[in-house]
C-alpha cells in the first residue's frame, strides 16, 4: 500500500470546517508515523464502505492487570499492515488533570516511538487515551509509564478510573475537596481498578458543586456532587447593585427560572425560601457576587447513572442526601469516614446478585429500590423521591407505628 | 520463658502463612474449573468465587478467592480477557489477532 499522508474523499471533508479536525491531526502525525498513514487509509475505507473495520476487546493486556488495555485489531491486515494491531491504552490521569509540561513531554516522546503518536486528552472516562500500538509494545509502554510515575486506568468489568472536576484548586464553588477524594478512592481501590471482579463496569465521578462539570449525574454509577445544608448566603447590597447598576432583570432571569419557585423579588430585596431550594445553583451562577452557597458544606451521593449500551440511558438518583466530607463529623449524620463501608455494601450485593453486563443502575431497577436499600442497610428518605407518585419504593408502614403505640 | 507464639504474617487481612496452602488449593480448583470449561464457557471472577464457596464451605471467603485469582494470573496459568465483559480464561491466541513482524 502506498504511503498516505493526506486524507481524500469523504475523510478530507472533515478537514474543511472551521473547527479543530481530528483528521488534520492524523495527517500531521502521518508525516512521520506509518501507523498514522495506514490509519488514514483504513478510515477512508470505512467512510466509503460505511463499515467498521476494527475488532475491539480480546485478550491483550499487561502482566497482572485485567484492565487498562483495550485490544483492537483491523480486519484488513494485508492492506493496512501498520494498523493490523492498534491497541488503546488508558492512562490514569492526575486528579483534576493538572500536569507539569515535562510530564506531558515525556508521554509524547514515548508514544512517538512506541505507538501511533496519536493520543486523546482526555477521553470521556477522564483518562489519557493512548491510541494505537502493537501487542509486543504493550509491556514496554507500561514500563515506561511506570518510570514516569503513571499507572494504567480502568477498562472492562472493573472500577473505572475515578475522575473529578478541578475542585478547590481552581474553582470557588467547590463544596468539598474533589481532588483529594478522587485520589484517595483511586489509591484505596487499586485492586478493584486493575483486577475485574464486578459484573460490569463501575464509575465514580466527583463534582464539587451542583453545576456538575464532570457530568457525574449522567455518566457515573456513583456520583458525588457537592452541596450545602444551610441557607444561601445573600449580600443584599450586591443584589441591589445587580438590579440597578448591572440592569439585571432579577424577576425574569433569576426568580422565574428557579425550578422550585422558592424565590421572590420585590424590586428591593430578594427572599429565598431555603427549605424549598433544590440547590440547583442557577441563582448563584447568575448573581455570583451577591449569592453564595451556605457554609455547611458536603456532598450528595447518587447512584445508578449510565449511558445507553445494553439498555437506555439513566440518570443517577439520590442515595445519601448529605454526607459531610471534612471533620468535625457528627455521629448522627453520614460522613466521609462511612464511605468505604457504603461502597463495600453496594459492591458486595451487586457482585453477588448482579447479572453479567448489568450495571448497578439496571440492577436496582430489576430488584427494586426498596429491596436494594434493605440489603445495603439504608433507610429510605424523602430526598430519594424524584417526583411525587413516581417512586413506588418508599413505603410508609403505618402498622409499625400502631404497634409501637400499643407497646407504649 | 517460653517463645512467643508465632501467628504468621498478616497481609491485607490474610494470614499468608496459615492460608497459603488453602489459597493454593483454591487456585488449583479454580484452574481445573476454567480448564474443564475452556472453549465452552467463560467464567468471571465472581462465578469462580461462588463455585469455590460451595466447594470449600466456610473457608473460601472473598479475600482468599481474590488471592487465588491473583496467583493464577501472576503465574500466567490464566489470563484476563475482555469479550463484552471481563473473564478469566486459559491463555490462548484469539482468532482476530493478526501476527506482527515483531512477534
Amino acid at each position: 500500500m502506498a504511503e498516505t499522508t493526506k486524507a481524500t474523499g469523504k475523510l478530507a471533508e472533515l478537514t474543511t470546517g472551521p473547527y479543530p479536525s481530528f483528521v488534520k491531526e492524523i495527517e500531521a502525525a502521518a508525516e512521520n508515523n506509518k501507523m498514522a498513514q495506514d490509519l488514514i487509509g483504513l478510515l477512508e475505507l470505512s467512510y466509503n464502505e460505511k463499515l467498521c473495520h476494527w475488532k475491539h476487546g480480546g485478550i491483550v493486556g499487561v502482566m497482572g492487570y485485567g484492565g487498562g488495555v483495550i485490544g483492537r485489531y483491523c480486519d484488513e491486515p494485508e492492506k493496512f499492515p501498520n494498523v493490523s494491531h492498534f491497541h488503546t491504552l488508558r492512562v490514569n490521569q492526575p486528579a483534576g488533570w493538572f500536569y507539569k509540561t515535562e510530564a506531558l513531554r515525556k508521554i509524547c516522546d514515548m508514544w512517538e516511538v512506541r505507538g501511533s503518536s496519536i493520543f486523546n486528552i482526555h477521553g470521556s472516562t477522564g483518562d489519557i487515551v493512548l491510541l494505537g500500538t502493537t501487542t509486543p509494545q504493550l509491556e514496554p509502554v507500561f514500563n515506561d509509564l511506570t518510570k514516569m510515575g503513571f499507572d494504567l486506568g480502568g477498562s472492562g468489568s472493573v472500577l473505572r478510573t475515578p475522575s473529578c472536576c478541578v475542585g478547590p484548586a481552581r474553582c470557588e464553588w467547590a463544596m468539598y475537596d474533589t481532588l483529594k477524594c478522587a485520589y484517595e478512592q483511586t489509591m484505596a481501590f487499586q485492586d478493584e481498578l486493575h483486577r475485574p471482579y464486578f459484573p460490569y463496569k463501575f464509575k465514580f465521578k466527583f463534582s464539587g458543586c451542583p453545576n456538575d462539570c464532570v457530568a457525574s449525574i449522567a455518566r457515573s454509577d456513583m456520583s458525588f456532587i457537592g452541596t450545602w445544608k444551610d441557607d444561601i448566603q445573600i449580600d443584599k447590597d450586591k443584589v441591589l447593585w445587580y438590579a440597578e447598576e448591572k440592569k439585571l432583570d432579577i424577576q425574569n432571569v433569576v426568580v422565574d427560572r428557579c425550578p422550585t419557585k422558592c424565590m421572590a423579588w420585590d424590586g428591593k430585596e430578594l427572599h429565598i425560601d431555603n427549605r424549598n431550594c433544590s440547590r440547583c445553583m442557577h441563582c448563584i451562577n447568575v448573581m455570583h457576587l451577591a449569592l453564595k452557597p451556605g457554609k455547611e458544606r458536603g456532598c450528595t451521593i447518587l447512584l445508578g447513572a449510565k449511558a445507553p449500551i445494553l439498555e437506555g440511558a439513566q440518570m443517577s438518583s439520590v442515595l445519601i442526601p448529605f454526607m459531610k466530607m471534612e471533620p468535625p463529623y457528627n455521629e448522627d449524620e453520614p460522613s466521609y469516614e462511612d464511605l468505604p463501608e457504603l461502597i463495600d455494601a453496594i459492591w458486595e450485593l451487586w457482585g453477588e446478585e448482579g447479572k453479567n453486563r448489568e450495571r448497578v443502575g439496571e440492577f436496582i431497577q430489576r430488584i427494586g429500590m426498596s429491596n436494594f436499600l434493605d440489603a445495603i442497610g439504608l433507610e429510605p428518605v424523602a430526598e430519594m423521591v424524584k417526583h411525587p407518585r413516581e417512586n413506588p419504593y418508599v413505603f410508609y408502614e403505618l402498622g409499625d407505628d400502631e404497634d409501637e403505640g400499643e407497646e407504649e | 520463658m517460653s517463645a512467643p507464639e508465632f501467628d504468621g504474617v498478616i497481609i491485607k487481612g490474610i494470614n499468608i502463612m496459615a492460608d497459603k496452602a488453602l489459597v493454593e488449593q483454591i487456585a488449583d480448583a479454580m484452574y481445573k474449573m476454567i480448564k474443564d470449561a475452556a472453549g465452552q464457557k467463560q467464567y468471571k471472577a465472581m462465578d469462580l468465587q461462588k463455585a469455590m464457596r460451595e466447594l470449600f464451605p466456610g473457608k473460601a471467603d472473598k479475600k482468599i478467592c481474590r488471592e487465588a485469582i491473583k496467583i493464577l494470573i501472576t503465574s500466567e496459568r490464566c489470563i484476563y480477557t475482555y469479550f463484552g465483559g471481563s473473564y478469566i480464561e486459559l491463555p490462548h491466541v484469539e482468532g482476530a489477532a493478526n501476527p506482527t513482524k515483531e512477534g
